[in-house]
Parts: C-alpha cells; structure tokens; sequence
C-alpha cells in the first residue's frame, strides 16, 4: 500500500466506521462499507447536478461528456500505465473537462444545433479512443479498459478513492450553494440573468467543467457506461413529485440516497452484479414510481 | 462599454441613443442609430421583422459589441452612471413541466440563499408586493409552466418591478398573447408609466398597438425612420418607408383632432397592421 493510500485509508475510516453501524447485510465487510460509501458519494452529487442537467435539457451533454472519458481512461493508460489510477483519474478529468468546454465554445461559434454539435464532439473522442486502443502495441489496454466501462465492482474501491469523491463532493455543495439560484435563471433566459448581473456565459462554462469533473470522478464506481442515467434520472423523478424548485433538489437528492443503498445491498445480497448498474437499476424504479404517483395525483 | 461618459445629455430625456452602429458577422445590423427616449413615458420601438429591433435592446443591455454611445441621463450628471434595467423578455424558454412556482420566481432573483435551503420571508414580501402590483397576487403558488401566456408576461413584468428599475425594457411582450391579456398587460404597463418613475421602452410590430397607448415612438428599419409622438411621426409616407407598403387604416394619422380617446377599442375596423401579415394590409 502506497503512502498516499495509507493515508486516505486513516481519513476515510471514520465514515466507514459510521456505515457499520447499519443493520443491513454486509456491513461487516470493509469492502461492503466501502462500496456503499463510494455509491452515497456519486448518487447524490450526481442527483443534485441533475436538477440542473434536466432543466438546461443537457442529458444528452452529460452522457457525451461521459462516453467521451473513455478516450480519456485510454490516453491515461497509455500515458501512466495500468498501474497509475491516480495519473488516469487525472487524465481522464482533464480530457472530461477539454470535451465539456470545447461543447460549451463550439455553441456560441457555429450554427449548429447544440445536439448535433455534442453529437459531432462526442463521436470524435469516442472514435479517438477506440482507435487509440486498436492501435496500441499493449495488447492488455482493452482488458484494463474494461472497469472502466462498467465500474469496478464491489470490491475495486479504494480509499484514495473515496477520498477524490469526498472532495468532489464538497465542490458540488459550494457549487449549488453558490450557483442554485443563478443556474435556474439562466435556465429560464439567459439575457434576463445577464441583466440581473449573472455572467450567463461563465456560469455556463463553469457548470460544463463541473459537471465533466463529477462524472469522470464518479466513473470507477458506477462505468461509463451507465454513469449518465445518475445525471437524468433522479431529476426526472424528482420532477413528478416536488411542487417547488427547492423540493425537486431534496426530492432528486433523497431519491439518489436510498437508490445508492438499495442498489449496493442488491449487489451484495446477489452477490456480485455491478454496483453501478444495480444503483441505476434503483433509481429507474424510482422513476417508475413517481410516473405512477404523478398519474394518481391527477385523477 | 454600453455607458459612456463625458458627453452631456438634454434635460428630460432618459436615454440618449447617439450613433449606435452593430455588425454581426459581417452584416450591418444596426447603422448610425441615434435616438432619444423621452424620461418617465412609454416609448415605443417599432419596425418589420429584422429591422434590429431586438438588437438595439441587446445593445442597451450591453450584450453586443458597438460603436457609438448609449447614454442613461436618469443617473448620474451625465448620463456616466449604471442604471437599474429591468428586462422583459419575449417569452422564457424552459421546461413547462418544471415544478418552479411563481414565487419561487420572483425569489430567485430576490435572494441570494439558494432556493433548496428555503425562501427568505422578506423575499417572499416582496414577490407578494410584485404580484400584487400587476394584480395576480392569488398565482403565487402556481407553476410557472400552468401560466397562461398573459399571466406569464405579467409575473415577468412583477420580476422587473422588484427591484424599482429606472428603465424598463419589453421585448415583444405582447407576442403570443390573446387580445383580452394583451389589453390588460398593455394598460398595466400604462398604469406604470404613469407614476413617472420608470421610462419605458417597449419593442412592438403592432402599429395600432403602439398608436393607441405610446407616448413617443422610435421606427426603426436598420436605421431610425421617424421618430416622435406617434400622431407625428407615423405619417402614411413614413410607414412605407417603414413596411415597404401601404398601411392605411390605423387611425392614428386620419384621425381628426380631439378624437384621441381611450376607451378600449380600436379604430382599424378590427384590422391590425403586423409587419408579418402587411403585405396583405397593403394588397
């Protein structure tokens, strides 16, 4: 165990320490608490990014973004080795980041739809890294990939881990603190914020690049794949419930919360599917849920 | 730079346009504009589709690039202070089924505490106050996206009072709007005009619209056109020039003095010259 590991093992114990105490199945285990902590970390940090990415119509942003940070795992192996999360963590934040803003700066330059222009960004990186992996001479890059695209599972978390999400989470509750109010309004009309004094066009940014940071981090835990589902869906089933834009933030946030834990218990209890998915799977419930609720209410 | 220092500004206007020239993308969009907005009236701007309408607010909102000065003579001695501006925009563009309510609207521009940690009590005061004024007090609890698109504009028109803007700026605010909303948002903006304290400056492609409740009018067509009270200014030579045909009927220059009456009705026998539908006004 690195030195660095060794410490952000002593931060974290303490939470985990906490998640013991729980009287789920499970919770014995270091790995187990581990895994639910990281999946308490990502959903409701992604569910609060959400309210937002589902008032600004950005699913589809988030999910190139998302995709995208394959081509970023690829570059970081290539450039740190396998051996390196940290380095391919940081490469693949970077190059989130590079796609976010290069969207967000393409939009203002050129006519097209943004939907047509995510699309052409999204497909240049993902074709980039497919061809980055068929290229390389390392015949195991697709193999060290493959956590990637899917999560690492129950037992890949680390603590050093769980540490970069803590600290992405305390970036989305300044974040929200800061922007809530100011992300609404340019989501009802952007001149308006702007005369309101609201950089419209900063915030925007700001948001793309926080956005590319909380996905690229939250990865490890939940796959490329599915990652973009944490970004809509608590929103979405938020929006059937709550009656103010306060209760869709806590509706979205509680909604992540218990899907996290449902979904982590159901990877435990079936042993072994992967924890992303099954918290996904959780959440797309619960949006089946509120539908329901919504369609009752309005009898 | 939208405020621009040093120049003087002659008393009694509030907003003196003075040479404004925009390009976008090459293409001249606005050319050697200049213009005076009367201090504490309702002003129309007027002009067809593409006449840079919208671009001239954008200009005194400071979101385009020009040349030329724009001055604000309500603050400061001349006309070198920001002003409080208030924007009313043609229509917002979000999501209907978004649970946002009115008040929480008009809070978010009232508080800085975000939404999610509760409404400030005097921030919810004032949208009261706001939507009192424009008398929809009972839809504070509504959902932005159930709204009406009078009552919509109305509740944007409360969000611009919250904070007592010196210059208000309505950008089509009528557009989509029925007739009986469209009379009621018009004679609230009459109502307040008329306590002198803001200077209103609305974009409108509705002549007769603009002949019955402006006090001053700016016809625009990449240029100023004509400017004045409306009587004087929209003269059947000038809305040619204006819409490139024949727009007879709006009552505002044929009509015979002392005829100028307000009684919710118009004189165009019920036609209404749109620049969109004015080759049929002139055919």
């Amino acid at each position: 165990m690195s030195g660095f590991e060794s410490i952000a093992a002593r931060l974290v114990e303490p939470a985990l320490q906490l998640l013991g105490w729980l009287p789920f199945p499970g919770m014995e285990y270091d790995f187990t608490r581990t895994a639910l902590l990281a999946a308490l970390l990502v959903a409701p940090m992604c569910a609060a990014l959400s309210v937002q990415v589902v008032t600004f119509r950005m699913a589809f942003f988030s999910d190139a973004v998302a995709h995208s940070s394959y081509t970023g795992v690829a570059l970081g192996v290539l450039a740190f080795g396998a051996g390196a999360p940290l380095g391919v963590t940081m490469a693949m934040a970077l190059f989130g980041v590079i796609v976010g803003l290069t969207v967000a700066a393409l939009r203002e330059k050129t006519r097209q739809t943004p939907d047509t222009l995510i699309a052409i960004v999204l497909y240049a990186a993902v074709a980039l890294g497919l061809a980055m992996v068929a290229l390389s001479s390392d015949k195991g890059l697709s193999a060290t990939m493959r956590p990637y695209l899917f999560g690492v599972g129950l037992e890949g978390m680390t603590a050093s881990d769980l540490l970069m999400l803590m600290f992405l989470a305390v970036v989305v509750v300044v974040f929200q603190v800061v922007g809530f109010n100011r992300l609404l309004l340019i989501g009802l009309n952007p001149v308006l914020a702007n005369t309101r004094g609201i950089r419209s066009a900063r915030w925007a940014n700001i948001f793309a690049a926080i956005l590319a940071l909380v996905v690229t981090g939250s990865i490890r835990t939940v796959g490329v794949l599915v990652i973009g589902a944490l970004l809509i869906v608590p929103a979405a089933a938020a929006r059937n419930i709550a009656r103010s834009a306060g209760g869709m933030f806590w509706w979205a946030v509680a909604i992540a919360v218990v899907s996290a834990v449902v979904g982590t218990e159901m990877s435990v209890v079936l042993k072994n599917p992967p924890v992303g998915a099954s918290v996904v799977l959780s959440a797309i419930a619960a949006y089946g849920l509120s539908e329901i609720w919504r369609g009752l209410r309005r009898r | 730079m939208v405020v621009s220092r040093g120049a003087a500004c002659t008393l009694g206007h509030a907003i003196e346009i003075d040479g404004v020239s925009v390009r976008l993308d090459g293409t001249s969009i606005l050319e050697n504009v200049t213009a005076s907005v009367p201090m504490g009236k309702l002003c129309a701007l007027v002009g067809p589709n593409g006449a840079g309408k919208t671009t001239l607010l954008m200009t005194m909102l400071g979101l385009v690039p020009h040349s030329g000065h724009i001055r604000f003579c309500a603050c400061g001695p001349h006309g070198g202070g920001v002003p409080r501006i208030g924007y009313v925009p043609q229509r917002l563009d979000f999501d209907r089924a978004a649970p946002i309510s009115v008040t929480d609207f008009l809070c978010l521009a009232g508080q800085r505490r975000p939404l999610f940690l509760g409404r400030r009590r005097a921030a919810e005061r004032q949208a009261r106050a706001a939507l009192n004024r424009v008398a929809i007090e009972h839809l504070g609890s509504r959902a932005l996206g159930q709204l009406s698109g009078g009552e919509l504009q109305r509740v944007l028109l409360a969000q611009v009072l919250l904070d007592e803007p010196q210059v208000i700026l309505l950008d089509e605010p009528v557009s989509g709007v029925d007739v009986a909303g469209e009379q009621l948002f018009l004679e609230l903006v009459r109502e307040i005009t008329a306590s002198g304290e803001h200077t209103v400056l609305m974009v409108s492609h509705d002549i007769s619209v603009v002949a019955e409740r402006a006090e001053h009018v700016i016809a625009l067509k990449g240029t100023v056109v004509c400017q004045g009270p409306p009587r004087e200014a929209l003269t059947p030579e000038n809305l040619l020039r204006l819409f490139g045909v024949h727009v007879h009927h709006i009552g505002v220059c044929e009509r015979p003095a002392g005829t100028n009456h307000d009684h919710g009705h118009r004189h165009d026998g019920g036609r209404r010259a749109r620049d969109d539908s004015s080759a049929e006004a002139g055919t």
